[in-house]
């Protein structure tokens, strides 16, 4: 056990440095660069673009460059953030908001996409397993198809639909909750239930199916016909495997919850990493992008790993790779 | 199983809910303002953003500051200033009871010291031309960056000095300290505007003192301050308030400076400047009662908070004319607009009354000339000097045809394919379709439209690798000047290499002029050369600003500069 989770781990900074690398090449494929558009002439702005890890060249040296020079350029561009952060651990500063560094950025903004992201998730695994164990075990009844069409709401809307609807309802028409923002719980209610909604409703329907499977086998009936009553059935033997799908499915739905979805951020105001990561990419922010795009990345890979432990901790049954 | 989710579900919201409560127990700031997008940049010697100056003059206070109510230049720290006969050295004269918010004194040398930062190349300050108005400036600019490039640039910009440069003196710069309530400038050449520029935020002051602990000394670059120094509780200012808190793209929170020295003017205790980018969202806040004032109104309401205004309703609308211009810049140096009579044909092709009326529809004005109209100085009598704005072609089918057969293309017929470069946005892809379709239909010709990001759009026109392209320029001071500058060949932002040594000599011999009316006069000639004698840029139409404000909320005026100056501002 302990040395499958190792590998895993030092498996980790390797996945991130494919990552970064690709991540690099995409950026340095599509031209321009961050200090565009600023009132000073790039000549002028070399040596602070140097700080921020970007090299700039004048309109007149664009001209001359080759294609070796240009991705020479890159090149120590990659080397610089690189080295910079394995060797001082320092993600540099960004250019877009040109007073911060990318860690602060992380540090204000993540633990906002992580509140939240919990929030939603808590949310849509309480809310979605209990429909989907009222559906499998009132199946084909009344029940069952008011779930059915909940999830089907649930997935096939997409979230600035739903977004726009929740704002309206409770913001405008019934000003239960403010429009946006960040910093007060009744801030949190409303990206939360829209962010968890298309969850709630995916782990709903996972967990109906996983229902409608457990509850016909073999061991459901030996309870049954031992006498236990049928709260107990369902509650106790049939949601500890009806969950497994369940389970499978948290993990990516942990990591793409968990960095906030840029939508959600978007429509109720909530500055979070989701937004910073989607502007970094339009203002041409190297440091920002690479930095979100590690955190994005480390948070997947975690999430897949506790994922596969929990996997492993609620069936036994079920080897990790590599153990005998 | 079961209960062990729950519980640990329900402890967990709990304490995540817990947690943002107790973070955010404040009380509401005494005004909220919706300040658009997060702070781009804090550190007054680089910014260069209409909300970040917004911020700084409510941080900081220069020399001089600006009346919101008419623009005109008033005293600020200073409290009085004398101009030399010849109109190149002003005398600057602190006031005795200034003071930082740490509760040192504001002295000349705080001055001094801002000035030759933004001097220093390292900051890369967007409106370092301003400080280079000043004697010596220019050439002390000049060497500090030769000096830094022989010191820390590449090895081949090493290799262009014989020995390395030597670090240039500052005492070169005519600013001069004679004692700590003294500030004396000596410029290279008299600027009528100089004044104007001295409210600028480029010339704020800084608190050198408590900056010192963030020099850094890299040893591949010159020294620089780490940004640190502009963060609470780190930063010291000297304006009507001080820096409490910043929370990124959240919010800055701002709290009155009790040591500045006209605090009996300053109505709020707290101000809260909010980071929304999204319009849409912005509106929904002020709708709902989440903010006091809001300064970005999304096109489409602000079409129908204009029908109710004309219907007496929305007071708390204001719409005014700002010194700001949408336009089309051409590419003078490439084919086929490097013919006038091809750049005088798209011009005569544009319908400016359809795209203020039909597309922008928020009380936007066409616009022929590129300098907007109301701006103006006094002479020494004290005479009111009206500058007369020129206007390019009206439009006019028949004649765009005309010119263009003259210029080889009848019908279109011939003419090389080409692009509209802009932005992507909703509202810049309508006019551009629009005017693209009229120049299909009236002569014939096939522009194709292109949009791209802002930077990869902002790095093409700094390469010259465009046609025509969107732009907008706001004028930093009230002067023609601030909008004719930048077509002089050479010039930083002369995107499209309009290049005519006519204009330039105007400009440069308008700079010598000291009497205003002369000056103007050159200027106007001058313009007249850009968007009527050799069509150097089509503009388009004249830019609003858009206020919406709580009709409690007092302090704010409308101005063509859409200058908020957030000492004054307060609640009813």
């Amino acid at each position: 056990m302990t040395a499958y989770i190792l590998r895993r781990l030092i498996q980790l900074p390797l996945i991130l440095l494919v990552i970064y690398t690709v991540t690099f090449a995409l950026i340095s494929m599509h031209g321009g660069n961050p200090f565009v558009g600023d009132k000073t002439p790039a000549e002028n702005k070399k040596l602070i673009a140097e700080r921020y890890g970007v090299i700039i060249r004048s309109p007149e040296e664009l001209k001359d460059q080759t294609f070796a020079q240009r991705w020479a350029d890159n090149g120590r561009m990659y080397w610089g953030f690189l080295s910079r952060l394995v060797v001082h651990g320092d993600l540099g500063l960004s250019s877009q908001f040109e007073d911060m560094t990318v860690s602060e950025i992380i540090g204000h903004a993540l633990p906002r996409s992580l509140l939240l992201g919990a929030f939603a998730l808590c949310l849509s695994v309480l809310v979605g397993c209990t429909l989907g164990i009222l559906a499998g075990v009132y199946s084909h009844g009344p029940i069952d198809y008011l779930v059915t069409v909940y999830a089907l709401i649930g997935i096939s809307l997409p979230l600035f639909v739903i977004g726009a609807v929740l704002l309206w309802m409770f913001a405008f028409a019934w000003p239960l909750f403010p429009v946006g923002g960040w910093g007060s719980p009744s801030q949190l209610v409303l990206p939360g239930v829209a962010l968890s909604l298309p969850f709630t409703a995916y782990i709903g329907r996972l967990m109906r199916a996983g229902m409608l499977d457990v509850l016909s086998q073999d061991h459901i009936r030996t309870a049954r016909a031992k006498g236990l009553p049928g709260s107990q059935v369902v509650l106790k033997h049939a949601f500890k495997q009806a969950f497994l799908p369940v389970m499978s499915f948290l993990g990516p739905a942990t990591a793409s919850i968990l960095t906030g979805s840029f939508v959600v951020e978007q429509i109720f105001d909530v500055p979070g990493i989701g937004r910073a990561f989607v502007d970094s990419v339009t203002s041409k922010d190297y440091a920002l992008i690479l930095g979100t795009v590690l955190i994005y990345s480390t948070l997947l890979i975690v999430a897949n790993l506790i994922v596969d432990l929990a996997y492993h901790w609620l069936d036994p049954r079920i080897h990790l790779e590599g153990q005998p | 199983m079961y209960k062990f989710l729950v519980i640990t579900a329900l402890l967990v919201v709990l304490a995540l809910v817990g947690v943002l409560a107790l973070t955010s127990a404040q009380p509401r700031a005494d005004v909220v303002l919706l300040n658009g997008a997060p702070v781009k940049n804090l550190d007054p010697a680089r910014m260069s953003w209409m909300h970040d100056i917004r911020t700084a003059y409510g941080l900081w206070e220069g020399l001089l500051t600006t009346d919101p109510r008419t623009l005109a230049v008033i005293p600020g720290v200073a409290e009085r200033y004398e101009i030399s006969p010849d109109g190149r050295t002003y005398t600057f004269h602190l006031r005795a009871d200034v003071r930082w918010s740490n509760g040192d004194p504001v002295v000349s040398g705080d001055f001094r010291f801002a000035w030759l930062r933004v001097l220093d190349p390292v900051n890369a300050s967007d409106y370092y031309t301003y400080m280079t108005l000043i004697d010596g400036a220019e050439e002390y600019y000049a060497r500090m960056k030769d000096y830094q490039a022989g010191r820390w640039g590449t090895a081949d910009e090493r290799a262009k000095f014989a020995s390395p440069p030597p670090q240039p003196d500052a005492a070169t710069v005519a600013i001069r300290c004679p004692d700590d309530r003294t500030l004396e400038v000596t410029l290279a050449r008299p600027v009528a505007y100089f004044p104007e520029l001295v409210a600028f935020a480029t010339f704020l002051p800084l608190h050198a003192g408590s900056m010192q602990p963030f020099l850094e000394h890299p040893s591949n670059a010159p020294p620089y301050y780490a940004t640190d120094w502009l963060k609470p509780p780190n930063l010291v200012s000297n304006g009507p308030f001080m820096l409490e808190r910043w929370e990124f793209r959240r919010r800055l929170l701002l709290r009155r400076n009790p040591h500045y020295w006209d605090r009996e003017h300053v109505p709020s205790q707290r101000i809260e400047l909010r980071a929304t980018e999204d319009p849409s969202t912005q509106f929904c806040i002020y709708q709902t009662g989440g903010a006091d004032l809001l300064t970005t109104l999304p096109g489409d309401v602000s079409k129908e908070l204009l029908r109710l205004k004309a219907q007496g309703e929305r007071p708390d609308l204001h719409v005014f004319p700002v010194h700001g211009t949408y336009y089309y810049r051409l590419n003078c140096k490439q084919p086929p607009l490097d013919n006038v009579l091809v750049r005088r044909a798209l011009a005569s092709c544009v319908d400016r009354e359809r795209i203020v009326t039909q597309i922008t529809a928020g009380g936007q004005r066409a616009q022929r000339s590129f300098v907007t109209p109301g701006l103006f100085t006094t002479d020494a009598s004290g005479r009111r000097v009206e500058y007369r704005p020129q206007e390019g072609p009206a439009f006019d089918p028949e004649a765009a045809r005309r010119l263009l057969a003259e210029a080889g293309y009848p019908g279109g017929k011939g003419f090389p394919p080409m692009s509209l470069l802009f932005n992507t946005s909703k509202e810049h892809e309508l006019i551009a379709q629009y005017v693209c379709n009229v120049w299909r239909k009236e002569l014939g010709i096939d522009v194709r439209l292109e949009g791209l990001v802002l930077t990869v759009a902002g790095q093409r026109m700094d390469e010259h690798k465009f046609e025509i392209a969107r732009s907008g320029w706001f004028t930093d001071y009230s002067d023609p000047n601030g909008f004719l500058e930048m077509f002089r060949s050479g010039d930083g932002n002369n995107d499209g290499q309009f290049d005519v040594p006519e204009y330039d000599r105007l400009l440069a011999d308008a700079a010598a002029e000291t009497d205003p009316a002369k000056r103007f006069a050159m200027l106007e000639q001058a313009e007249k050369i850009l968007v009527d004698g050799q069509v150097g840029v089509i503009p388009v139409y004249q830019y609003v600003g858009q206020l919406l404000y709580r009709e409690n909320i007092t302090g704010i005026w409308d101005n063509p500069k859409q200058q908020i100056m957030l000492k004054g501002v307060g609640r009813k």
